[in-house]
């Protein structure tokens, strides 16, 4: 049967990209977390990568409504990351109140990378709360107040540098 | 890219780019034997016109503030929109700002798959186990999200010049590009308002035939006749023992149900056409949960 135009031509690319927070049998991560590879990224949308590089999908970033992301895909460089599953279970559900929070705001979607660069910045200014955190999994009751006042001051010092 | 990587949501999409061939009276029955199945089922009217909710009473819910577009395209919960029907089908009404949704969705992006992400998704994951949409006759963006949405489809067609003509454009402009790139089943191409016996040639005739010797895989069983039986009728000097009536027949309890807001269960139980419609609920559930 002849295709009379490719107006479809993107509803697959459509659809894994929206897949966050919706269940399916077919998410190429579940594969990956036993056996987490050296490459494996902080992302969900393992087909981003490879899609945001075109002129085309660039095209795409220009959201009329909101101007569109903050950086482009350019400006990334891919990290790669190992987390159990859980902690990317918790992750996933965290996105899914960031993305209704962002939608508030005619925000309603987002690209990958925008979230992943504000996780980490996130995380970046949270550094007493990520050691008391592998602390914690050790088994360590740590003084919060100290580790507190060690990451401020080695931050402050880095920040100078 | 693999089209059997993606699986459409429980439901089907009722659908056809032409109007007037009972798509909302055969969705409106689906739903209704799904649901005394037991099955939580939304009946979704996607219609512009709103001829469903208007017929089932709801004029009131066409008019009001609260519409599609609120979940479609702001994201709020398609739950919030459900209204209730006296036959235990959950009902998300159609309204007069759906020009303007339609209009709106085809700015944003994602705008293919928003059906399904913001309305048919979040409503499966609530605990609802079928959606059947009455999609918009029309080409457009929300009868193209209907089929995305469910990646199932029920076309009735009508004894009218043309409704194989239609048919054919549809699966060329629509169907196969979709079914391409994501997959898409259709269920069942049904005969519809079919009055006449085979025994004569008529446009009702016509259609069952063409039906049956061009689509037949897409027939369902109570519309399927052998072609050799429509030879045979053709012979003069052939008897057969029983002239077939195949498809979904006219009936006044149908159509006088409809009228009356309700499926034709409630308003005629012993109708020899709801085996049919019983039919169509079967192939929602099996392909639903192949």
């Amino acid at each position: 049967m002849p295709n009379e135009d490719d107006r479809f031509g993107d509803v697959a690319e459509q659809l894994k990209q929206t897949e966050e927070g919706v269940d399916s049998d077919d998410d190429e991560r579940t594969d990956t977390q036993d056996e987490p590879q050296s490459d494996e990224e902080i992302t969900t949308e393992d087909t981003e990568s490879e899609t945001e590089s075109t002129p085309e999908q660039d095209e795409e970033d220009e959201d009329e409504s909101t101007g569109g992301p903050a950086f482009s895909f350019d400006e990334t460089d891919m990290h790669g990351f190992y987390v159990r599953e859980e902690t990317w279970n918790g992750v996933t559900r965290m996105r899914s109140s960031v993305t209704a929070a962002c939608s508030m705001f005619d925000v309603p979607e987002f690209e990958g990378r925008e979230f992943q660069d504000a996780c980490l910045r996130v995380i970046a200014d949270h550094g007493d709360e990520v050691a008391l955190q592998i602390l914690r999994e050790r088994g360590i009751e740590a003084d919060e107040e100290r580790v507190q006042e060690v990451v401020e001051m080695l931050s402050e010092q880095a920040t100078n540098d | 890219m693999s089209a059997d990587e993606f699986e459409g949501l429980p439901g089907a999409a009722v659908s056809l780019l032409k109007g007037g061939v009972g798509k909302s009276t055969i969705a409106l029955n689906i739903a209704d034997r799904l649901a005394d199945r037991g099955h939580e089922t939304v009946l979704l009217d996607l219609d512009k016109d709103g001829h469903m909710t208007t017929q089932l009473g709801y004029d009131d819910a066409y008019d009001r503030d609260a519409n599609l577009g609120d979940a479609l395209i702001d994201g709020e919960d398609p739950e919030d929109l459900l209204i209730e029907t006296d036959f235990g089908v959950h009902l998300l009404p159609s309204s007069n700002e759906l020009e303007n949704v339609e209009t709106r969705l085809k700015d944003e992006r994602f705008a293919d798959v928003k059906l399904r992400r913001n309305v048919v998704d979040p409503l499966i994951q609530n605990g609802y186990d079928y959606v059947i949409i009455d999609a918009a006759g029309g080409r457009g963006k929300l009868s193209d999200n209907a089929l995305i949405a469910v990646q199932r489809v029920i076309i009735p067609l009508i004894p009218r010049a043309g409704s194989i003509n239609g048919l054919n454009k549809m699966i060329e402009r629509q169907i196969s590009p979709i079914r391409e790139n994501i997959g898409l089943d259709i269920l069942a191409v049904t005969p519809n308002m079919i009055r006449e016996t085979m025994g004569q040639h008529n446009e009702h005739r016509t259609l069952v035939e063409n039906l049956n010797r061009e689509f037949g895989s897409f027939v369902p069983e109570y519309a399927r006749v052998d072609p050799e039986i429509f030879d045979a009728l053709n012979d003069s000097g052939r008897t057969i023992d029983s002239i077939p009536k195949p498809g979904i027949r006219e009936r006044t309890a149908i159509s006088r149900a409809f009228k009356q807001g309700m499926p034709v269960s409630e308003f005629d139980e012993d109708c020899d056409q709801i085996p049919n419609f019983d039919h169509l609920a079967d192939l929602v559930e099996e392909h639903s949960h192949a």
